[in-house]
C-alpha cells in the first residue's frame, strides 16, 4: 500500500507544476484555471458531469461488445475457410494501417450524425484488433494437440470447440484490453465531432464557451474511465491467461 | 504449391476490394459520402487540391516528426535516469501505464494551454512516444539476460561499462520495437493535435472536409495519411533490420 | 490387437535447391516392416532419419508416397474411425484449461462415447496420480504430465499405441523411473506398440523388438529381438547381457 502511495509522486508533482503554472503566470481564467478549481468543479457539480459520463461508458462498453463479438466472428469463418482468411487479408491490412481516428470522420460522413454512428465508429475500431488477435489466438494451440486430435478423429467442428476456441480466450481477453483503451478514445472523438452526447460533447461545447474548469473535469473524468476499463479488462486479462495459456 | 496459394487469395482480395470499392462509388450503393475509386484518384490528380495535400502533408509530417524526435529523445533519457536511479523507476512506470491509457484528444486543452495552438500537434505527437519509448527502452534496458551481466561483473567491469557493454546494446531491439509503433502514435498526436486549432495540416483538411461535405477530398486525405503511417512504420523496419545485422541476434 | 505392415513405404518432401529450383528428396524409405500383434517395438536411429515420419505413417497424420501402411490390413484412417489408435508424443498436448480428469474424458467426448466414472477412475491409478484428478496440468511435474499423456493414449483402449519419444523432454532420473511405469502401464493391456526414442537403454530395457534406422533416407539397418523376460527388474541394466545388446546397437547408430 505505501508503494502505492509513494509511486504517485510523478502525478503530485506535475499537479504542483500545474498550480505554480497558473499561480505564477497570471493567466485569466478563460486561458488557464488550477487543479484546484477543476476539482472543485468536480464535487460541486457532479450532476452535470454524471449523464455525459454514463453515455460515454455505455457507447463505449456497447460498441465494445459488438466490435468484439464481430472480430471473433470474423475470425471464426477464416478458420473454418482458409480461402475467406486470404480474401480478407489485404482489408484487414489497409484498415489496420490507418490512424483510428482519421476514420472516424469518414465513418462519420458515411453513416451521418448521431449516435448509432458513433456505435458504429467503436464497434469498427474494436473490431479489427478483436480480428487479429482472436485468428492468431485460434492457432496458438498447446504443441502437438492439434495432432492429438486428428488422431482422434475429431471433425472440424470439435476441434473448434474443444480446442482452439479454449486455446484463443487469451487472446480474446488481450483484444478486448487493447479494444477497450480504444473505445474510450474514439467515443470522445465521435462525441467531440457530433456533438451527441456524452463526455466529448461536454467537453467540446464547454471548451467553446470558455469555461475551462468544466472542460479539464471532462477531461480529468475522460481519462480516469479510459484507466478504469484498461485496469478491469487487464485484470480480466490476467486470470483468463492464468488457467488458458498453453505455456510449457 | 502452398505458397502460391497464400500469395493468391490476398492478391484476389486486394482486386476485389479495390474493384468493390470502384463498383459500390460509382453505383452510389452506400449512399453519396462513398466515392468511387476514381473520384478519389482524381483529387491527386487535381492541380489546387494536390497542392493542398502537399503543404498539408509537410506540415503534418514536420509536427509528427518534431514531436517523434523530442519524445524518441526525452523518453529514452529519463528510462536511463530511471534504470540507474531504481528509486525513480516505480513512480515513472506507473504514471507511464497512466499515459498509455489515455486517450489522447482529452490532453488537448492542457496542451493548448502550456504548448500553444501552433505547437500543440507536435506536443500531442511527442507525449504517447515519450512513454512509448520510455516503456521500451526500460524493458530493453532491464532485459539484459542476468548470466551476462554476471559474467561481465566477475570480468570486474563497473556499472558504466557494464551499462555501455552489455544493457544499452542489448536494449536496442526493444527501443527499435517501441520506435516502430511510436510512429503511428506521433501520427495520431499530430492530427488529433491540429483539431484544436492548427493553421494547417493533414488534419485540419480532413476536417473542413468532412464538416464541408468534400467527400473525395475526405478519403484522398486519409488514405495519404495511411500512406504516411505505413511509409514510416516501412521506414523504421528497414532501420530495424539493417541494425539488427549490425549487433547480430542477442536473446537478451 | 493389432498386427501393422508397411510394405515398400517411401515418404518424400520437395525442398527449392540452391538453385531455386524444386526437388524431391525421399526422407524415408523404401521401407519393409511387420510387426505382430502385441508386440512392442522401439525405433532407434540418428536424428532427422525419418524415425518420426514412421510413427506420423502409422497414426494416419500423413500419406506414404508410395508403398502402403496397413494396420490389421486396413489403412491407419480405419482405425482412427474405429478409435483404436492411441498417440502420445514428446510434448505432452494436455489442455491446460482441463484438469487430470477432464483431459483424461477427452477422448470419450471426441468418439461421442460414455465416460464411466469407473473407467476414469481406472486410468487416473493407471497414471498414478490418485489424489490429483482435479489438479491442471501447469500443478503438475513433467513426469506426471506425461502419465496422463499416456493414460489418455490408452483411453479407449486401443489396438495400437504410437510413442513418439514420450520421455525425451523429461531429466535422466524421472525419465529412468517413467520407462518402469511405463513397462508396468504397458503390462495391464498389452496393446500394440511403436515407440521412437533416442535412448538405445530405453528401446532395450521397455522392447521385445528394436529397429534401427539408417540415416536419410531411413531404410531398416537392423532389427534384433531383445529376449529378457517380463517384467524386467531394474537389476536387469546392470547384466552383462544387457550391456552387450545396448552396446551392439549403439555401434549400428554410428555412420556406416
Amino acid at each position: 500500500m505505501r508503494r502505492l502511495i509513494f509511486d504517485l509522486w510523478p502525478i503530485v508533482l506535475l499537479l504542483l507544476l500545474w498550480q505554480l503554472w497558473v499561480s505564477t503566470a497570471g493567466y485569466s481564467s478563460i486561458v488557464l484555471v488550477p487543479p484546484g478549481a477543476v476539482l472543485s468543479d468536480l464535487l460541486h457539480f457532479p450532476g452535470a458531469y454524471l449523464s455525459p459520463a454514463l453515455h460515454t461508458l455505455a457507447f463505449a462498453l456497447a460498441g465494445l461488445a459488438v466490435g468484439m463479438a464481430l472480430g471473433l466472428s470474423l475470425a471464426l469463418a477464416a478458420w473454418l475457410c482458409e480461402v475467406l482468411a486470404g480474401i480478407t487479408t489485404p482489408f484487414a491490412l489497409l484498415l489496420s494501417s490507418t490512424p483510428v481516428v482519421c476514420l472516424i470522420p469518414v465513418i462519420v460522413r458515411l453513416f451521418g450524425y448521431g449516435s448509432r454512428t458513433e456505435l458504429m465508429a467503436i464497434a469498427l475500431m474494436t473490431f479489427f484488433p478483436s480480428f487479429v488477435y482472436c485468428k492468431a489466438g485460434l492457432r496458438q494451440l498447446p504443441a502437438r494437440s492439434a495432432d492429438v486430435l486428428m488422431v482422434l478423429r475429431a471433425s472440424r467442428w470439435q476441434t473448434l470447440r474443444l480446442l482452439a476456441v479454449p486455446a484463443a480466450l487469451p487472446s480474446l481477453t488481450t483484444a478486448l484490453r487493447v479494444g477497450a483503451t480504444y473505445s474510450v478514445l474514439v467515443a470522445l472523438v465521435a462525441e467531440y465531432l457530433m456533438q451527441t452526447g456524452g463526455l466529448g460533447t461536454l467537453f467540446a461545447v464547454t471548451m467553446q464557451q470558455f469555461q475551462l474548469a468544466r472542460a479539464l473535469g471532462a477531461s480529468a473524468l475522460a481519462m480516469a474511465l479510459s484507466v478504469a476499463l484498461f485496469e478491469a479488462t487487464r485484470a480480466i486479462e490476467e486470470r483468463v491467461s492464468r488457467v488458458y495459456r498453453a505455456g510449457s | 504449391m502452398k505458397l502460391r496459394g497464400r500469395l493468391l487469395y490476398p492478391a484476389i482480395g486486394c482486386v476485389l476490394m479495390l474493384g468493390g470499392w470502384e463498383v459500390i462509388g460509382r453505383a452510389g450503393l452506400l449512399g453519396r459520402t462513398f466515392p468511387s475509386l476514381t473520384e478519389v484518384l482524381r483529387v491527386y490528380a487535381d492541380g489546387p487540391r494536390a497542392a493542398l495535400l502537399v503543404r498539408s502533408s509537410t506540415a503534418t509530417l514536420g509536427s509528427a516528426a518534431t514531436g517523434y524526435a523530442v519524445g524518441l529523445c526525452l523518453g529514452a533519457a529519463v528510462a536511463l535516469l530511471a534504470h540507474l536511479v531504481p528509486l525513480l523507476r516505480g513512480g515513472l512506470d506507473r504514471l507511464a501505464v497512466l499515459v498509455n491509457a489515455l486517450p489522447v484528444i482529452a490532453l488537448g486543452p492542457v496542451l493548448i494551454i502550456t504548448a500553444g495552438r501552433e505547437s500543440t500537434p507536435a506536443a500531442l505527437a511527442a507525449v504517447p512516444v515519450f512513454f512509448l519509448l520510455y516503456t521500451s527502452t526500460g524493458v530493453g534496458l532491464r532485459g539484459a539476460s542476468r548470466r551476462l551481466e554476471l559474467v561481465l561483473t566477475t570480468l570486474g567491469a563497473g556499472r558504466w561499462q557494464r551499462l555501455t557493454k552489455l544493457e544499452a546494446i542489448a536494449a536496442v531491439p526493444s527501443v527499435l520495437s517501441g520506435m516502430k509503433i511510436a510512429a503511428s502514435s506521433a501520427m495520431i498526436g499530430a492530427i488529433v493535435g491540429e483539431w484544436f486549432g492548427a493553421p494547417s495540416g493533414l488534419g485540419v483538411v480532413v476536417l473542413n472536409s468532412m464538416q464541408n461535405f468534400q467527400i473525395p477530398l475526405l478519403w484522398a486525405t486519409v488514405i495519404v495519411i495511411a500512406a504516411m503511417t505505413l511509409s514510416g512504420y516501412g521506414l523504421l523496419t528497414l532501420i530495424e533490420q539493417a541494425v539488427r545485422r549490425r549487433i547480430g541476434e542477442c536473446d537478451g | 490387437m493389432a498386427s501393422l505392415a508397411l510394405r515398400g513405404v517411401t515418404r518424400s518432401f520437395l525442398r527449392r535447391t540452391r538453385a531455386g529450383r524444386r526437388e524431391s528428396f525421399d526422407a524415408l524409405g523404401p521401407l519393409d516392416v511387420q510387426i505382430g500383434d502385441g508386440e512392442f517395438v522401439a525405433l532407434i536411429g540418428a536424428s532427422g532419419c525419418g524415425k518420426s515420419t514412421v510413427l506420423r505413417l502409422l497414426a494416419g497424420l500423413d500419406e506414404p508416397t508410395r508403398g502402403q501402411v496397413q494396420i490389421n490390413g486396413l489403412p491407419p484412417h480405419e482405425l482412427q474411425a474405429q478409435h483404436s489408435l492411441g498417440i502420445a508424443f514428446q510434448e505432452h498436448a494436455l489442455l491446460p484449461w482441463r484438469t487430470v480428469e477432464s483431459n483424461l474424458r477427452l477422448p470419450f467426448e471426441i468418439a461421442g462415447l460414455a465416460a464411466p466414472e469407473e473407467r476414469i477412475g481406472e486410468l487416473v491409478t493407471l497414471a498414478g496420480l490418485e489424489g490429483f484428478e482435479h489438479a491442471r496440468p501447469a500443478e503438475l511435474s513433467g513426469g506426471m504430465r506425461q502419465r496422463v499423456a499416456i493414460a489418455r493414449a490408452l483411453a479407449l483402449q486401443p489396438k495400437l499405441l504410437l510413442l513418439d519419444e514420450p520421455f525425451g523432454a523429461l531429466d535422466a532420473v524421472t525419465r529412468r523411473r517413467m520407462n518402469f511405469e511405463l513397462e508396468r502401464i504397458w503390462l495391464e493391456s498389452r496393446p500394440t506398440t511403436l515407440m521412437v526414442t533416442h535412448s538405445v537403454e530405453e528401446a532395450v530395457l521397455l522392447a521385445d523388438r528394436v529397429l534401427v534406422l539408417t540415416e536419410r533416407p531411413g531404410r531398416v539397418r537392423m532389427d534384433t529381438a531383445v529376449p529378457f523376460a517380463r517384467p524386467r527388474p531394474g537389476a536387469l541394466m546392470r547384466t552383462a547381457e544387457f550391456h552387450r545388446l545396448a552396446d551392439e546397437l549403439t555401434a549400428q547408430l554410428e555412420p556406416a
